[in-house]
């Protein structure tokens, strides 16, 4: 017989007795794939019948989408395609797990090298073909509802490619656990820990991170899935799922796939390499490659340790020698429970002390790691000459979204400025960082926090949080250096870059200018030019402009489809911007007219008062306080005064600006929380202000007196 | 030829075999006998290639084992608890071993059922222990190996298949030159079929020699003395194994043939003296008690 022919009898043998691993992948693919075709499929036609649909085009468009989603990237399989790998390998290797078996299969003569291809080869082959027929199943019943697309097929195709390469990577990684252990149980344990330790680990390190350091930056830091290829799958498949193009699907699947490949010949070798190293004998043991044994110990009770870590942090608000007896105690434990795990035998709960000791000491250094940040994760400032660019988040909230051929996607801030700022004065950036290493935030009364993301020459990306001190003039200086730059500009103003909105969505925009009192529209036709009057302003703008100017009115361009939109800033130095809105009469001042003014409402809510006696609290309330105390406690305490006397309302309006201006820049020292103000404006007024009322805040420092008096807490 | 040369296997911290050294010659039935936890299945999952020595080699027909499909495909292995495929029947198993083993014989097989009077179709799990011994037995000698391994096999066979089983081995020895090699604790059983024994204890050869050679080797005396002197006169310069006093009967093993014995007792003065044939029982109970196998230290005084 050629070795041909022995290999596929081979095969053919070791089919016959994976009946039971056919069946489950034949359950699990129709399950995958026809099952969720018909619920989708159901979904629609039910929508259909009570009326959900008013146009046949529109019933068809679902039907077509329901059977791409069916076909193409589905989150739900992620979980019976892990469970169904690990049963397949584990089913065709368990002999490995059983004395009377290997004494059949380790004495006939067939070479190890052909038993482990056999049945690594047959375990694709349970997967494959019950996987292609389902899905030539489910695309038989999608042409049947006449709704089968292209890109329907094409996506279906990249989600079976991608799914395939998701098993065969789980697979192997199940192959190797199973040739690791000489235990059922023991194996599936394994399985599972390898699947998914690098993902409990990167989440503990993050964890770990947010209660140790103070620079941990959460915009720029990728969520991450610690190389865990079940959470890559979900997430992956949840926004492939989403995303509209072809052609961006298409290479993060090929990218992907090519990676859970490359992955799984390495795994699938070392699996051989264990396979042709596993002794007979470690039938029926935890682990069957005896070097493994203090590794995976260490390793596993560390990661428990530094989990215990993680539950005592939080649980004794860092109380250190119980977190760190705890750390220390939970390893222990582990290292016991390990022990009696290999040996079965409750009495081994003390032997290998030596892998213990290595296990607490290397607890204690991860302890140590954190605590006294051995490695200067705060401290850590990059060398400018090692950065390419940097991104900030400084600024005000801003709206992002691109367009698709579904529509406007929204986008969200980190990553727009991700894609979009690219910073070149990354030594001002720098400097900025380093100013931050080691201030105590507590005692900075004007704080600006912000997060920084490296782009690093070498390729890398890191990210850190900073805070800085406003109050520094090195501070401001440096500020300067970073906003008063175009890279910030178009990097955070959508509207700088954007080519689109203004101009093929013209339908979709609409275009307004306020003040804070009064909007006035204008034509989207002129949109265009008035985006370049205020790219043109905000040349002027840098971080002492901001801080030493209020804007004195707002340009609001909204999609009305979407309700998205942009709020620009406009100072009362942009002179372009200013008279493009007066040449089309639509600037008006920010300074309210007192006989414009029926009648203001003032709220005193006397908070700064209610945050002194809460600074006291740990003392006896004042007497006669314990009222006011209660009503904050209760929101009840604010004291409202309505003021309708003309020549109070001039008094009152010149300290007034309005609460929907955006002062992100410099809010703490500008306005006076304690009071909120409540305009109504006269009917027959020459500016055209609208029905109903409108917010404001007065400036610090310019509450009148006689408001103070009036709106002062009363028994 | 199989040659074991200084083998030794150690599972974890206890040593299984040390040092064995045994050489089984073609065409002869080897029979491998040992106390419990000698070794000898480890011996015979060593030669079959299941279990790879930590130290020595073994050498099928100048072929190492472990992990050699030719020297494998001379072999086969019929183990203390035979496995067989969950919901198997004899027609499974015979698929199975007929696309394995170049020259199993099916016809052979299928003939040999039907005399065993074993269905084919039947699911091997529904079968009792001695009939699933019984099956190992026909597959192993349908494969037409050169050479038959089997651990504790006959152990569990009733007197009629025992002997059937040795009659149909007997004529593959005959005609088709098989070895088997027979690891068992049923002495009597291997007595009258046995060329060859290798007696295991604790991990090593105690001693590896034809039957005949070994009994030849090893008497029992029966012999009455008129006086103590007399009898230490007599036992003097003899390698006695063994020696029992009931009354003034004294039954000795000594280590020596039938011939010598016979002229060291006309030499010395006995009342009475005669030499007995011992079985393979007692050679083995004889040789292991000298190495401290003694089942008077069984028993509770």
């Amino acid at each position: 017989m050629t070795s041909k022919s022995l290999f596929l009898i081979s095969s053919k043998e070791n089919h016959r007795r994976r009946i039971l691993a056919w069946i489950v992948s034949i359950l699990v693919q129709l399950a995958v794939y026809p099952g969720i075709m018909t619920i989708y499929l159901s979904r629609i036609h039910f929508w259909n019948a009570d009326g959900a649909y008013t146009l046949e085009k529109l019933y068809r468009i679902a039907l077509e989408n329901a059977v791409t989603d069916a076909l193409g990237f589905k989150p739900l399989a992620t979980v019976p395609i892990m469970v169904l790998a690990v049963y397949i390998a584990v089913q065709g290797f368990s002999y490995l797990h059983s004395r009377r078996k290997i004494d059949l299969y380790h004495s006939v003569p067939v070479s190890a090298r052909r038993r482990f291809v056999v049945i690594y080869g047959n375990g694709l082959v349970i997967y494959l073909l019950p996987a292609v027929c389902a899905a030539l199943l489910g695309v038989i019943m999608g042409a049947a509802q006449g709704a089968l697309t292209a890109r329907g097929l094409a996506e279906g195709g990249l989600a079976f490619l991608m799914t395939f390469m998701y098993f065969l990577v789980v697979y192997t990684i199940s192959v190797l656990a199973v040739m690791l252990t000489g235990n059922m149980v023991i194996t599936g344990f394994a399985a599972v820990t390898m699947l998914f330790i690098g993902f409990f680990i990167k989440e503990l390190v993050s964890v770990m991170r947010y209660n140790f350091f103070d620079s941990v930056d959460y915009t720029f830091a990728q969520p991450g899935d610690g190389s865990c290829v079940v959470m890559q799958y979900l997430n992956r498949t949840t926004l492939l799922k989403n995303t509209p193009l072809l052609s961006e699907i298409a290479p993060e699947v090929f990218l992907l796939s090519a990676k859970w490949l490359a992955v799984s010949i390495v795994v699938l070798a070392l699996a051989y390499l264990c396979y042709r190293k596993r002794p007979s004998e470690a039938a029926g043991k935890a682990i069957a490659i005896q070097p493994v044994k203090p590794v995976v110990k260490i390793i596993i009770s560390v990661v428990m340790g530094i989990f215990v870590c993680y539950i005592l942090y939080d649980a004794t608000y860092y109380n250190k020698p119980v977190v760190i007896l705890g750390m220390v105690g939970g390893t222990l434990l582990c290292c016991g429970l390990m022990e009696i795990i290999y040996e079965f035998d409750i009495r081994a709960v003390f032997k290998h002390l030596f892998s213990t000791g290595i296990s607490a000491v290397a607890v204690i250094f991860v302890f140590c790691i954190y605590h006294f940040d051995l490695f200067g994760y705060d401290s850590w400032v990059p060398d400018a000459d090692e950065v390419e660019s940097v991104a900030v988040d400084i600024g005000p909230y801003q709206s992002y979204w691109e367009y698709t051929e579904e529509g406007t996607v929204y986008i969200s801030s980190s990553q727009y400025l991700r894609d979009n700022m690219f910073l070149k004065d990354v030594e001002a950036v720098c400097k900025l960082a380093e100013k931050s290493v080691g201030t105590d935030v507590d005692t900075i009364t004007n704080y600006l926090g912000f997060s920084i993301l490296y782009r690093m020459k070498s390729g890398k990306e890191v990210s850190r949080y900073v805070g800085v001190d406003l109050d520094n003039p090195a501070s401001a200086e440096l500020l300067n250096r970073i906003i008063g730059t175009e890279e910030y500009r178009s990097g955070i103003y959508q509207i700088v870059k954007d080519e689109t909105t203004l101009s093929s969505l013209r339908k979709e925009v609409a275009v307004s200018y306020t003040n804070g009192a009064i909007t006035s529209e204008i034509a989207v036709s002129e949109a265009e030019e008035l985006r370049d009057a205020w790219i043109r302003d905000m040349e002027q703008f840098d971080y002492s402009f901001a801080r030493d100017n209020r804007p004195c009115g707002m340009l609001i361009l909204e999609l009305k489809s979407s309700y998205r939109s942009w709020e620009l800033p406009v100072y009362e130095s942009f002179a372009s911007t200013i008279a493009f809105l007066e040449k089309n009469n639509a600037y008006y001042p920010i300074t309210l007219r007192a006989e414009d003014i029926a009648g203001l409402e003032i709220t005193n809510w006397h908070y700064d008062d209610q945050r002194n006696l809460f600074a006291d609290s740990d003392t006896a309330i004042p007497d006669g306080e314990e009222t006011i105390l209660t009503a904050y406690a209760t929101d009840e305490g604010g004291v409202v005064e309505r003021f309708e006397d003309p020549e109070e309302i001039a008094e009152i309006i010149k300290g007034l600006y309005p609460s929907y201006m955006d002062l992100y820049w410099n809010e703490r020292e500008a306005l006076d929380h304690n009071y909120d103000v409540v305009i109504s404006f006269k009917a027959d007024t020459e500016y055209p202000y609208g029905l109903g009322y409108y917010s404001y805040d007065f400036l610090s420092g310019e509450v009148p007196d006689f408001v103070v008096e009036r709106t002062a807490y009363k028994d | 030829m199989i040659e074991i040369y200084n083998v030794t296997k150690c599972f974890d911290t206890i040593k299984a075999v040390d040092e064995v050294s045994v050489t089984i010659r073609e065409n002869t039935v080897f029979g491998l006998i040992g106390t419990n936890g000698a070794g000898k299945s480890t011996v015979l999952r060593m030669i079959t290639g299941v279990l790879k020595p930590d130290e020595g080699t073994i050498a099928v027909d100048n072929m190492p084992v472990y992990d050699n499909v030719d020297a494998k495909k001379k072999m086969f292995f019929i183990a203390d608890e035979p496995y067989f495929f969950a919901n198997g029947c004899a027609q499974t198993m015979e698929h199975y071993y007929s696309r394995i083993y170049e020259n199993f014989n099916t016809e052979e097989f299928y003939q040999y059922l039907e005399n065993f009077n074993l269905d084919k179709r039947r699911k091997i799990n529904t079968f009792s222990k001695g009939v699933k011994k019984q099956l190992a037995l026909l597959l192993g000698i349908c494969a037409h190996t050169k050479y038959l391994l089997c651990d504790e096999t006959f152990d569990g066979l009733d007197p009629v298949m025992r002997q059937g089983i040795k009659s149909i081995l007997a004529k593959e020895m005959e005609e088709k030159g098989l070895t088997p090699v027979i690891a068992s604790h049923n002495l009597r059983e291997l007595e009258d079929i046995c060329d060859h024994i290798g007696l295991l204890h604790r991990g090593g050869v105690l001693l590896s020699k034809d039957l005949e050679d070994m009994k030849c080797n090893i008497q029992k005396v029966q012999c009455v003395f008129a006086s103590l002197g007399d009898e230490t006169k007599a036992l003097e310069g003899l390698e006695i194994l063994k020696k029992e006093q009931r009354g003034s009967l004294s039954t000795i093993t000594v280590r020596s043939t039938k011939e010598e014995i016979m002229a060291h007792f006309a030499t010395v003065n006995t009342v009475f003296f005669e030499v007995l044939p011992l079985s393979l029982e007692e050679i083995f109970i004889s040789e292991t008690e000298v190495v401290g196998y003694d089942i008077k230290k069984l028993i509770l005084n």
